[in-house]
Formats: C-alpha cells, sequence, structure tokens
C-alpha cells in the first residue's frame, strides 16, 4: 500500500523546511522595505524623541540588518511571532484564535469543491459533447466568471434577507439565549457556516470541474477503459473505477492551486460574513501597517500552502503507482 | 459443432456530415468449437469493427445495420440447469435464441450483453501493450474480471487464479502485485492474455496480437495463442493485416476488403489456390507466405474509406483485373471448387467451403499467372472513379 | 472628504470601509463619502438650530439592550496602548475623567474632579514659560469603581504619576506639560504644569482615571490586557464589559455596574439643552462587529443594530429616509477637509500664489454636485460648530456665509468657468488678499473679521504670463493660451517640474478624484502647469508628514478639539513642522520619518506662520480672551492659505427611532466622538 518511504519523505520534509526558509527570508525582506518606517505606526506626533527611541530599540531596529534578520529566523522557528502593536497582545494568541476559524472554513470547503468538482467534471468528461454536458458545463463557465462578493451578496440577499433562513454573519450567534453545549456548539456552528461554503463552493468547484472533465474525456479513450468494458464491468464502475481514477491524477496538481484561489476567496467571503478568521486581518493588517501581524498572517499561509504541497505529493504518489517515491522513473 | 455464425452483418459508423462508414457489409462466416479462425486484410477495412461488434463493444457513433450474430451461449438467466435455453424462451419470439442453443447476440441489450463479455466472449484488443489500467496492480485486474463473472468465488480464490493463470502465460505469479509499468511490452500483452483466459471464455479475439512486438516476441505471442487453445480448447478469432500470421496459426479465414469478406476458407485453400485478386495482391506484399525469390509488391493505392460507398466491386479501384462488369454491382460469393473442377460460375451460401468474390472466378489461372508478375500490379493505371 | 486623519488629543484612529481600513501614525482614514443616491432636500444644520429638548429623568423608562454596530473591531481593552476610536466605544463607558465637556456649549464641567483653580506661579522651571499650580478636589462620595471597590484621591494620585512614569504614546501631548500632581493642603490634589495651558481641564483633566488595584502591578502598560482579567476593566464609568469577543461582540452592562455612579447626576447636565440626566437607562449596550461597511449598513436596515458609529453612507441616506424605522441625525463635522501646499519649495512659497490656488477651486461643484448637498463650503481649519473659535463669533457675519469667509471662493466668469483672465490679473498686477477690504477678482471682500492681517504684504515674486512651452500644458485638454511665468522664468524651470497633486486611487475616493480633476483643470486654464499622482492613503502620508516631500496633497481631519489651541498648535504650529531648508543639507535625520501634523512648513518661515497667536492662545488661561485670540490664529491660517479648507462634512448619524429616543442632535460627531453622551440617555420610546 504505501510507496511512501521514510527517507523520500524525510527528504520532502527538509525540502519544505527550506522552502519555509526562503519564504520567511523573503517576508523579511519584503515588510521592511514597504513604504514607511516598520514602526511608523507606532508613532505619534507627541511622542519625544526617547520615546521613539524607545520603541526602536524594542523593536530591534537599532541592531544591525544581519542581527535582526537572524532574530527574526530565529523567533519565527521558536514560535515567537512578537507582539501586535494595533492588538496590543502576542501575534501568536491572534493567530491561534484565528486560525482554526479559517482551517474549518477553507477544509469544509475544499473538502466540498474537490468533491463535487471532480464528479461533476467526471459526468461532463464522460458525456463529453452531449447537450447535457454543453449546457451545464456553460453554465459552470458562467458561475466561475462571477465575482465571489456578488455571489455572497446574492446569496445572503436570498437566504437571509427574503427568507431569513441563514445568517449572514460569525461563526456563532453572538449573543445567545441558549447554553452552550457540543450540540449546540456543531448546530450553530453548522448553522453559521452554511452561507459562506454555498457561496465559496458554488464557483469554488469549477476549478476542479475544468481539470477533472478533460482529462475525463481524454482517459475514456484510453485501453484500459475499452478493456475494463470488455471484461463487462458496468459503465458505472468503468467511469469511476477505471476512467475516473486515473483522470484524478492532475486533479491532484490543480488542488495546491486551488488552494491560492481559495486563499483569495476566503479574503473576501470573510470580509462579507465577518468571519472571524485570517482573510480578514490579511488586508488590514498590512494597510495597518501591523507588520508583525501581517508577517506572521503571510508565513502561518505560506505554512499552509507548503503542507498542502507536501500533501498532494504525497497523495499523487499513492494516486499514481508510477510515481515512485514521488519521483518519476 | 459451430460456436459462432455470423449472418449478413453489416456495420456502419454515423459521420458528422450525416454519410456512413460501411465498415462491414453483409458479411458471413463462422467459426467451430476449438478451431483458429483468421480475419486478414489491410488496415481500415473493417475487421476490428466486425470483431468488437460482436460483443456490442463499437465506438458510439458505431451500430449494427442488420444481420445476426448466432453463438452458441445462453443467458444465465435463460439457462435450465445444465446450461441449455428453456424451452419457453426458445419459443419466445421476443428473445433471441435458436432452437440450437445459440443465442443472436446482435439483438441483446446492452445489460445482456455484458454477461457474455469474457465470459463468452474474451477480446484482446489491439494495443494490449496499454489495455492495463496503470493505477491498478495486475494481478488486482484479473482478479476483478473472475469476480465480476463468478460472483460466488472468494477473494482468495480468485487471486490464487489470477497468480496461476499468469504462471501459465509465463509470468512469475509474484508479479501480480506489480502494476503495468514495471512489465515489459511483450509480458503486458501475455498478461492481457492471462487475464482473456481468466472466466475460461469460448471464444478469445485477438485484433493484432502481435502488431508492435519485435520478431522474437511475436512468435512466442502466438505460441503462447496456441498452447491455451490446445490446454483450453477455446476458439480463437484471430486478427491481422499481416497475412503471414495467419498462415502460422488459422485453421480457416477470411481475407476483408472494404467491409466485405473477399475470400474466405480453410487456411490451406487459400494459401495453395488463392481465388481472389487481392488475397493474390496480399500475399505478393508478405514474405514468407510465397516463393523466396519473388520481390514483395504491395498494391497500389490505399483501401477506400467506405463512406457511403457505391455499388460496384469494393476492389475495383486498385484491382489491376477489373472489367466491365466490375462496375455495376459487388461480386457475390462463388464456389471456388466448383469453379477449378467444373469451370462453372456458382454463388455458394456455405460458409465452410472454399469462396471467393470475384467475376473473374472463371479465370482462376490466368489472374495466378498474372499476379505473379509485378508489372501487372504496378503498371496498372489506376482508373479514376 | 473621503479620508480624514483624527487630530484630537484624546487621538482615535478611524478606520473606513471594510478592508480599505486604515489607520497610519497619528492618522486614520474613513472611506465614505461617495453617494449613489440622489440628491435630497434635507437641510443642512445651521448654527441657530438648538440641540433637540427632552423630558425630565423621572418619567423615562428603563431597561431594554441598545444594539450598536461597526465596521472595525476593537482590538483591544487597554485603554492606554490603544487610540482606536472603536475601542473607546467600549472603553469610554468604562473610564471617566476629570472634567467632561458637554457637547452643546463645548464647556468642561465637572466630572470625577468636583471643582478646581488655576494659579500661575513666579517661577519657571525649565520651560520660559511661568508654571502653573491646579488645585482641585476629587468626588469620592457616591462614586465607587465598577467592581464596587471604593474609590479614593489616592487613585488619581496613583493615576497621574503612573501615566507620566509609563507616559503611553497616545497620551504623550497631554502629559508632557506636567510636573508633578501631589497631595494637596487646603485642595484634595495638586497639579504643576511649566507652562499655562488655558485648556488644562480638556487637555489634562481629559486623562482617564485608572484604579490603583488593578494597575499598580502593570509593570509595562503596553503587555497588560483588562480583557483578560477576571472583572474585565475596572474604571469609574457606568458600564462594565460582560462579555468580549474581540473579533465579533462585546456586551457593556449598566445593569450589572457593581458599586455606585453618580455622574450622570451631576447638576451642570440638566442645564445643557438637550443633555438628560439620570442615564444611563438601557440595562446593557451590545456591540456588533461587521467586516465590510456593507454587511454593517445592511445590519441597520434588517434592524439587527439599533444604530452605527459615526455616520451613514451617503449611498444609504435615501434608504434611511424611506424607512420607518430609522431617523436619521444631523450633525456638524468634527474636522475639515483640505488641500495643503508645501511652503518650502517656489511658487508655493508665496501666499499670492496659494490664494490663486483658492480661486480656481469649485466648491459648488464639490458640495452640491459632487456629494450631493452633504456637504458645505470650507473656509477656517475650525468646523462650523466650533462656533466659540469661529473668527465670525462677534461679528455681524453669518457662519460660513459671511463675504469674509469668501475671500477665496471660486473666480467665475460663469458657472464652472473659472475667471482666467481676472485671475491672471490678480498675479500680474500683483495683488495679494492680506486682510484689507477691496475687490479681488471682481469680488469684494470686506476685510478680516479679527483685523489680522496675512504675513505677506506683497508677492514674492513676480508674476507674468507668456507663450505655452512646459510639456503639461501643451499636451493639456485645457489648450491654455498662455503660461505663467516666475520672475519670467516658467515654473517648470524654478519648481524642476509641474506641481504635482497627490490623491487616492479614484476607487478608494472617486469624488476627491473628480473634484482634484476639475481643479487642476481649471489651473492649466489659467496657464499653471499643474499634474497630478495617484497613491495610496498611507503612501500619501508617508510622503506628506513623514518625509515632506511632496508639492500638494488631499486628506482631511475628525476629531479636532473645540478648544483650537491644541489643534492649531498640533496642525499649524512651526514646532509640529519639520524645517527642511535648515536639514537637508545637513543630511541629518531630526527630519525623518517621525509624523508631523504640520507638513505644509507654515510657520518655519518667517512670512506665513501664526505662531505668535498660536502660543498666546495656548498659555491663556481665560476662555474668553483665550477664544478670541485662538479666532486671530484661525482668520491668519486662512488669509496666509498654506492650507485650502475644502469642505466639511454634513453628518447623518442613523437610529432606530422606533423602539429608542432620547438622542441629541445638532452637535458635531454626534455619532462617534460625542457618542457617550447618546449612550447614557438614550431610552426606549414609551
Ligand atoms: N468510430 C468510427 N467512426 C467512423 N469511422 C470509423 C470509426 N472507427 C472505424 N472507422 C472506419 O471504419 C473502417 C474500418 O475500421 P477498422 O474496423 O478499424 O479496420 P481494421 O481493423 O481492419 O483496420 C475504416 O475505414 C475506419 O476509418
Ligand atoms: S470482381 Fe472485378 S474488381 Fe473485383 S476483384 Fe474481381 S476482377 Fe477485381
Ligand atoms: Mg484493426
Amino acid at each position: 500500500m504505501t510507496r511512501i518511504s521514510g527517507t523520500y519523505l524525510a527528504k520532502r520534509l527538509v525540502v519544505s523546511y527550506l522552502t519555509l526558509l526562503v519564504i520567511m527570508t523573503l517576508l523579511f525582506v519584503l515588510l521592511r522595505s514597504m513604504p514607511g518606517s516598520f514602526i511608523s505606526s507606532m508613532i505619534t506626533s507627541g511622542m519625544t524623541a526617547e520615546q521613539i527611541e524607545q520603541i526602536r530599540e524594542t523593536w530591534g531596529l537599532n541592531e544591525p540588518l544581519w542581527k535582526q534578520y537572524l532574530d527574526f529566523m530565529i523567533n519565527y522557528q521558536t514560535g515567537n511571532f512578537g507582539r501586535s502593536p494595533t492588538y496590543n497582545a502576542p501575534v501568536a494568541d491572534l493567530m491561534i484564535r484565528r486560525m482554526p476559524r479559517t482551517l474549518i472554513l477553507f477544509g469544509a470547503t475544499f473538502l466540498i469543491g474537490f468533491i463535487i468538482g471532480p464528479l461533476v467534471g467526471m459526468y461532463l468528461g464522460w458525456w463529453r459533447g452531449t447537450k447535457k454536458d454543453k449546457s451545464i458545463f456553460s453554465t459552470s463557465l458562467l458561475l466561475y466568471s462571477m465575482p465571489s462578493f456578488w455571489i455572497s451578496w446574492l446569496f445572503i440577499w436570498v437566504f437571509n434577507y427574503e427568507f431569513n433562513l441563514l445568517p449572514s454573519a460569525y461563526m456563532f450567534t453572538q449573543f445567545p439565549e441558549f447554553q452552550w453545549t457540543a450540540v449546540t456548539v456543531m448546530r450553530d456552528v453548522l448553522y453559521h457556516i452554511a452561507l459562506p461554503i454555498m457561496s465559496l463552493t458554488f464557483i469554488g468547484w469549477v476549478g476542479a470541474m475544468l481539470i477533472m472533465r478533460p482529462t475525463m474525456n481524454q482517459v475514456t479513450d484510453e485501453g484500459y477503459v475499452f478493456l475494463a468494458r470488455a471484461k463487462g464491468l458496468s459503465e458505472r464502475t468503468v467511469m469511476i473505477k477505471h476512467a475516473a481514477r486515473n483522470a484524478l491524477i492532475p486533479v491532484a496538481t490543480g488542488a495546491v492551486v486551488g488552494l491560492a484561489f481559495l486563499i483569495d476567496g476566503s479574503i473576501i467571503i470573510e470580509n462579507v460574513f465577518s468571519w472571524p478568521g485570517m482573510g480578514q486581518i490579511i488586508v488590514s493588517s498590512v494597510l495597518e501597517r501591523d507588520f508583525p501581524v501581517a508577517q506572521a498572517t503571510f508565513f502561518l499561509l505560506a505554512v499552509l500552502v507548503v503542507i498542502m504541497r507536501l500533501l498532494t505529493d504525497i497523495v499523487y504518489t499513492y494516486l499514481d503507482p508510477r510515481i515512485k517515491f514521488g519521483e518519476s522513473e | 459443432m459451430t460456436l459462432l455464425d455470423v449472418n449478413d452483418l453489416s456495420i456502419r459508423y454515423a459521420v458528422d456530415d450525416g454519410s456512413a462508414v460501411h465498415a462491414s457489409d453483409g458479411v458471413d462466416f463462422s467459426v467451430e468449437r476449438g478451431e483458429t479462425y483468421g480475419l486478414v486484410g489491410e488496415s481500415g477495412c473493417g475487421k476490428t469493427t466486425l470483431a468488437k461488434s460482436l460483443v456490442h463493444l463499437l465506438d458510439d457513433n458505431g451500430y449494427i445495420e442488420r444481420g445476426e450474430v448466432w453463438f452458441d451461449t445462453t443467458l444465465p438467466q435463460w439457462a435450465d440447469e445444465n446450461g441449455d435455453p428453456e424451452q419457453s424462451v426458445i419459443d419466445d419470439p421476443d428473445k433471441p435464441v435458436r432452437a440450437d442453443g445459440k443465442t443472436n447476440l446482435a439483438a441483446l441489450s446492452n445489460k445482456q450483453i455484458r454477461d457474455v463479455r469474457w465470459r463468452d466472449i474474451a477480446i484482446i484488443p489491439q494495443s494490449a501493450m496499454n489495455a492495463l489500467n496503470p493505477v491498478y496492480k495486475v494481478g488486482d485486474q484479473i482478479v476483478e474480471a473472475i469476480l465480476r463473472h463468478e460472483p460466488e468465488t472468494t477473494a482468495e480464490a480468485a487471486d490464487d487464479r489470477a497468480r496461476d493463470l499468469l504462471e501459465r502465460v509465463g509470468i512469475e505469479p509474484e508479479r501480480a502485485d506489480d502494476y503495468a509499468h514495471q512489465f515489459s511490452g511483450g509480458m503486458k500483452q501475455r498478461a492481457v492474455i492471462a487475464m482473456a483466459m481468466a472466466c475460461g471464455p469460448d471464444l478469445l479475439i485477438a485484433d493484432e496480437p502481435t502488431t508492435a512486438l519485435d520478431v522474437i516476441i511475436q512468435d512466442r505471442i502466438l505460441e503462447e495463442l496456441e498452447t491455451l487453445q490446445e490446454e483450453f480448447g477455446v476458439s480463437i478469432l484471430v486478427i491481422s493485416h499481416d497475412i503471414s500470421v495467419m498462415a502460422e496459426i488459422c485453421d480457416r479465414m477470411a481475407v476483408m476488403y472494404g467491409g466485405k469478406v473477399m475470400e474466405a476458407g480453410p487456411k490451406e485453400e487459400i494459401f495453395e489456390r488463392t481465388a481472389n485478386p487481392y488475397t493474390l495482391g496480399l500475399k505478393n506484399s508478405f514474405p514468407t507466405i510465397t516463393a523466396t525469390d519473388q520481390e514483395l509488391v504491395s498494391i497500389p493505392g490505399t483501401p477506400p474509406t467506405l463512406r457511403d460507398p457505391d455499388d460496384g466491386c469494393r476492389f475495383r479501384d486498385r484491382c489491376p483485373f477489373a472489367v466491365e462488369e466490375c462496375h455495376a454491382s459487388h461480386p457475390p460469393m462463388y464456389d471456388v471448387e466448383a469453379a477449378e473442377s467444373t469451370g462453372r460460375v456458382t454463388e455458394t451460401t456455405d460458409d465452410r467451403a472454399h469462396r471467393s468474390a470475384c467475376y473473374r472466378i472463371g479465370e482462376l489461372d490466368r489472374l495466378r499467372t498474372d499476379a505473379v508478375n509485378e508489372s501487372t500490379w504496378t503498371d496498372q493505371t489506376i482508373e479514376s472513379r | 472628504m473621503s479620508e480624514k486623519q483624527s487630530g484630537s488629543s484624546r487621538r482615535r484612529f478611524l478606520q473606513g470601509t471594510g478592508v480599505a481600513a486604515v489607520s497610519a501614525g497619528l492618522a486614520g482614514c474613513s472611506g465614505e463619502g461617495d453617494s449613489e443616491t440622489e440628491t435630497t432636500e434635507e437641510s443642512t444644520p445651521t448654527e441657530d438650530q438648538t440641540p433637540t429638548e427632552v423630558g425630565d429623568a423621572e418619567d423615562i423608562p428603563e431597561g431594554g439592550i441598545f444594539n450598536f454596530g461597526m465596521g472595525t473591531a476593537p482590538n483591544t481593552l487597554n485603554d492606554l496602548a490603544s487610540s482606536s476610536a472603536y475601542v473607546g466605544v467600549i472603553t469610554d463607558r468604562i473610564y471617566e475623567s476629570g472634567a467632561a465637556i458637554d457637547p452643546v456649549n463645548f464647556e468642561m464641567h465637572p466630572n470625577v474632579f468636583t471643582d478646581w483653580e488655576a494659579e500661575v506661579l513666579d517661577e519657571t522651571g525649565e520651560t520660559d514659560q511661568p508654571n502653573v499650580e491646579i488645585g482641585f478636589d476629587v468626588r469620592t462620595d457616591g462614586l465607587t469603581w465598577n467592581d464596587g471597590t471604593e474609590f479614593t484621591v489616592d487613585d488619581v494620585i496613583f493615576t497621574y504619576n503612573y501615566l507620566l512614569e509609563q507616559n503611553p504614546g497616545g497620551f504623550a501631548a497631554s502629559l508632557a506639560p506636567i510636573e508633578s500632581v501631589e497631595e494637596g493642603d487646603d485642595r484634595d490634589c495638586l497639579m504643576t504644569l511649566n507652562q499655562p495651558n488655558g485648556t488644562f481641564a480638556y487637555d489634562q483633566f481629559g486623562l482617564p482615571i485608572l484604579p490603583r488595584h488593578r494597575w499598580e502591578d502593570v509593570d509595562d502598560y503596553q503587555t497588560y490586557e483588562p480583557a483578560d482579567t477576571d472583572f474585565g476593566p475596572v474604571g469609574l464609568g457606568p458600564g462594565v464589559v460582560t462579555q468580549y469577543n474581540p473579533d465579533t461582540s462585546v456586551e457593556v452592562s449598566f445593569a450589572e455596574r457593581e458599586g455606585e455612579y453618580n455622574l450622570s447626576d451631576l447638576d451642570w447636565r440638566s442645564e445643557v439643552p438637550g443633555v438628560i440626566p439620570g442615564g444611563p437607562f438601557v440595562d446593557a449596550m451590545r456591540i456588533r462587529v461587521y467586516s465590510s461597511q456593507s454587511a454593517l449598513h445592511q445590519a441597520l436596515f434588517e434592524g439587527d443594530i439599533d444604530t452605527l458609529y459615526e455616520n451613514i453612507r451617503t449611498s444609504r441616506i435615501q434608504d434611511a429616509e424611506d424607512s420607518d424605522r430609522l431617523e436619521l441625525l444631523d450633525g456638524f463635522d468634527t474636522g475639515y477637509g483640505h488641500y495643503s501646499f508645501n511652503t518650502r519649495r517656489t511658487p508655493l512659497d508665496d501666499t499670492a500664489f496659494r490664494q490663486v490656488l483658492g480661486f480656481a477651486y469649485d466648491d459648488v461643484y464639490w458640495t452640491e454636485q459632487l456629494q450631493r448637498g452633504y456637504a458645505q463650503e470650507g473656509d477656517f481649519v475650525m468646523p462650523p460648530g466650533y462656533t466659540a473659535v469661529r473668527p465670525e463669533t462677534d461679528s455681524d457675519q453669518e457662519v460660513l456665509e459671511g463675504s469674509a469667509t469668501q475671500a477665496f471662493s471660486f473666480r467665475q466668469t460663469s458657472p464652472s468657468v473659472p475667471d482666467v483672465e481676472g485671475i491672471r490679473s490678480f498675479l500680474t498686477e500683483g495683488q495679494i488678499i492680506t486682510g484689507e477690504g477691496g475687490t479681488y477678482v471682481g469680488q469684494e471682500y470686506p476685510g478680516s473679521l479679527t483685523g489680522v492681517t496675512a504675513g505677506q504684504s506683497e508677492p514674492k515674486h513676480d508674476y507674468s504670463f507668456g507663450s505655452v512651452e512646459s510639456d503639461v500644458l501643451v499636451n493639456a485638454d485645457e489648450e491654455p493660451d498662455q503660461e505663467i511665468r516666475i520672475d519670467g522664468e516658467l515654473l517648470t524651470d524654478v519648481h524642476d517640474g509641474p506641481l504635482t497633486m497627490l490623491l487616492s486611487p479614484a476607487q478608494e475616493a472617486p469624488q476627491t478624484a473628480q473634484m482634484v480633476d476639475d481643479w487642476i483643470s481649471s489651473l492649466r486654464q489659467i496657464g499653471i502647469p499643474v499634474d497630478r499622482e495617484v497613491v495610496s492613503f498611507n503612501t500619501r502620508v508617508q510622503r506628506a508628514y513623514g518625509s515632506e516631500d511632496f508639492d500638494m496633497f488631499t486628506m482631511g481631519w475628525v476629531n479636532l478639539s473645540p478648544f483650537a489651541t491644541n489643534t492649531l498648535y498640533s496642525l499649524h504650529h512651526s514646532d509640529n513642522a519639520d524645517d527642511h531648508s535648515v536639514a537637508e543639507s545637513e543630511g541629518d535625520d531630526d527630519n525623518t520619518d517621525t509624523l508631523l501634523n504640520n507638513p505644509m512648513g507654515y510657520g518655519v518661515f518667517e512670512d506665513a506662520g501664526a505662531d505668535d497667536l498660536i502660543d498666546e492662545a495656548r498659555t491663556t488661561l481665560d476662555p474668553d480672551e483665550r477664544n478670541q485670540v485662538s479666532r486671530q490664529a484661525v482668520e491668519r491660517i486662512y488669509l496666509d492659505f498654506a492650507t485650502m479648507v475644502t469642505g466639511y462634512e454634513v453628518t447623518k448619524w442613523p437610529v432606530n427611532s422606533a423602539d429608542w429616543t432620547g438622542f441629541v442632535e445638532n452637535i458635531p460627531g454626534p455619532g462617534s466622538t460625542y457618542l457617550g453622551t447618546q449612550i447614557l440617555q438614550v431610552h426606549r420610546n414609551e
């Protein structure tokens, strides 16, 4: 079953780690080359020179650049993300508070999108050229071209304003009149996550479908699909077990790209739905020049992407036996 | 005993411009149990189409225009305890079953034909090397076929059988756990052959089994097929554009051109007493068949596209012997025996006889002599149609 | 005005729409002001409207939960570490200060301190200004901390000394003049200032009073988070924080406050028109945070919230007017929008030239067309609501309308067409508006209201007009027939390229962009080569306030002090300007990226500045005298024209009037600066 060898995994982990080091370095350079000083948001006009000096001292700006870099790299690797000047709190606390919310939204959306997308892609690819294919395909392209905030507002309008079925903001009921128990928490989150997920996946699945459909169509001409039919297998089995299974391989690669799109979409969605996750602070922290928060946010998103890469590589190896230990033979 | 009896089978492909490709046209032939039957002809003359149509595996745009495919099998739901059809089924005019126990495969539904596939007729596709699914272990793909048709078999038993089958075609049983990409080309071919034998079919269709393999492997594969036939008593329908393959393994054969059977009969008859200009031309273009000192001459021109063909002899555009008559209609099948011995030109409906479709069946000696001359083929001015 | 900075001494960053929200350094912006609605017949508030009168406290119904919405999260409950206005929405219910300002007359009244007395001493201390001693008494009867703990004089002395020791950046300006605060002999406490400060009750008595029992052990104020403690923040205010989810919602309960609170019952409250004593009347205030302006407004219309912070979007005004539930309360701006000029650069160093920039600004296009009537024409650096420090006060001219406020209004030959010839003559004839009456570019000016004159009495440069040569004008769509010469040279030669106006991308502030285009077009018609450069708010803050690397830029101020002196000092005094003329050559870093509020360099040069008047006002203790000097300073700033006030906003604060009443109307910043007053008196409709 497992084709992933320990050495391969170790090798990939090292590469992932090095990637993160590079990203951290880039972040360090990038945020320090933004217009305005790193600490300008903390300086107000009434401050005395000593106070400004003290802030520079606190943020280590009086150290030589290499020392700052070194400190930064060490701090980040030990989970010390510093303190946020605008939140007046350790950045790590902020991340611990917000990251899970984003992961829940991300995870659910990602999962649903990558279930629906390939499924639809499978059917359309299998029936390519039929009327059904053409109409569903063009509808989905139309969806794909809609801006996600627009879709969100549409859903909010229908499900919240018009029919008052689902809430349009937050992850939990804010001033509940019920007791929090495991059951009510679950129910409440589901109730609140419904609209954001619907908005994200309403378009989100199309990406995976667009990869799946042509590859699915290609594999229908493959010899093994013919052989599977010749063996007397049902069309369903042929389509799912033989054709779709092969067509999934490029979809796994697409997942990383999909994640990038999702990050993009979640910034909008979190703001539209007042979902208090990372997407909310990713832009505001830059605009407010809360550099410690901005840095940590970007860093964690990078970690997320790197982890996803690693995971998709493993999934890829599992999906395609021709890829042995992640290397082509 | 006859296993397969194909009657007047016509297959067409619908094409976008509204015309139809007549890939197979009024084909008659029959295969006996235990026999190896060959279909030969240049590429594009309808062999694969014919084979695929037997088990409804045509491309989406292909369909059976007319004809019957009588095969000696009974669907499980129609069979009594001996495997023979129940009388009520035979009597039922809606069920395509004959009193002799044969079922007309052409009349079966998609669902019904799936029970025939592999269990009765296994097909080794044209490019068998690419026919293994890259993402499943080779052994598992054999197991899948077994379990499909014999659901009562346990997974272990099926697995044992798969390994056994692989061993029989000369692949170590452990390789059942390998993936296709870990096999060589010849091994893949043999693995597919092993897979084809998994459910003990009555008919094995081997479409171009040797194409794309190097000569040594080619021979080995043909031997393999022969061994299997001896061992399992399976009938084989072998398809090849290479007439020398036919010479090697067939009992009987049919020469196809442009969707039509041009000549058919026992192999020796066809090779020794060739009775059709097309077969003569084909023989010229392959080495081992005729005298060693003869130059290889291929038939000039290419096979027709078969889109709504006109009425004349399908071969006449390339035939050096074509006469006026050949333009009017395609010739019927004539009895070669009768023509040779009595000089009489008689049509025949006997599938088993040596027969040939050519109006000049009465001038066989002349045809044979001229055909040996290279110039006969090369000097002819290809008629513009 | 699409983007604003906050200039209060109790400085609050303001954030605007959703992700575009910004606060930088001293500043915050709010990105509203873009309206899609039809012009309504809504009258703009005028100063003679008195705030709404309301009935007696006795028959006011109590109870209920008031739902409040805002578009930015309160990031902390540490009042010392944050300057966010959104944090203030909560902490202002928790903390009280020594004195209180009323939003109607802008007078300082007793609050935690019962009364006070200031005395100017002979000694001067380190500065050359005389020290001032302020004795004050502390209200310890009927007032406890909101956790029930007894409140003592000791807490007050602790607070000031703690603040002096920690010196939090946001309070630095108020803390700087304090020498010491100690126990007094005949008064409870004695505060010593190192210079006279007429507005000490607003500045030094405006600092929050902290409970010793909570802050004593806090060694570094920055790392303390009151929200993390059992009780939450402890203060003298009417509320306690009963729920704190900073990313989404906060509840401040008034019903659950421990101990006693009597600050809303003080006598002065019943004397201020529109102010209702005896509150708060609601049980709690629930604050919901939305991460987009659209969501916030929709929540208002859906009834999830009863009101929102600051202002309704212009695009939703019509919807609010159509709603049965909502009412729009009028208010005034607490600041102004402006174009500011870098007086260090030629020809912007000349008052006459700067005044011409004002002649080209079409106020009516801005207020009526682009702002659809929700803006007022700009003139002085004090908004019309701050009457005491407006130069019209004590004159017979009406606020905003008087001809003395129209000195630099748009000079046109017909609507929207600049009087090119007239303006050119103003320059070529060497005219300048110094404060003396006369006719300038075809318009009568009666002379300054306060008697001040501009710093310059005649133009610095010799202006003439000649053929069009600079690239900007040669290629301009306006196709001017002549181009300006400064002392005989092309502007692009003396200035090294055309004048450049910095503004925000059009998608962030579309109307500002349109206005700037109109203005530039007028200037080009006159023959002045001007170009525009689009930069983000932050970059603009950086370029203007940080490095003073600009010619002209547009921005806005909110939350200015109604007492003017602080505002005038920090925005228009040379102490708060970098003097590049001196330092640049030496390459030292005195002038680098510290954000100072006077980027114009106003006051740095002898011929344009109001330092003397500002200094005088700041150290004048008598309020009337002080206001008079302030008014002079304001008018001097107007005449010197280093900053052009482009307009004031007409505030529309939406409230759910179907369920609630008791709000004060016609005050500046009714839903922001003086939100506290509103919360104290809001109550259910019968
Ligand atoms: N799906 C199809 N649609 C249309 N024409 C087809 C299709 N498949 C095969 N043909 C045509 O049918 C004829 C017979 O093809 P085929 O059976 O593959 O011949 P062979 O196996 O003898 O090479 C050829 O002319 C070929 O072009
Ligand atoms: S019938 Fe005519 S064309 Fe056809 S093979 Fe015979 S001679 Fe040739
Ligand atoms: Mg073929």
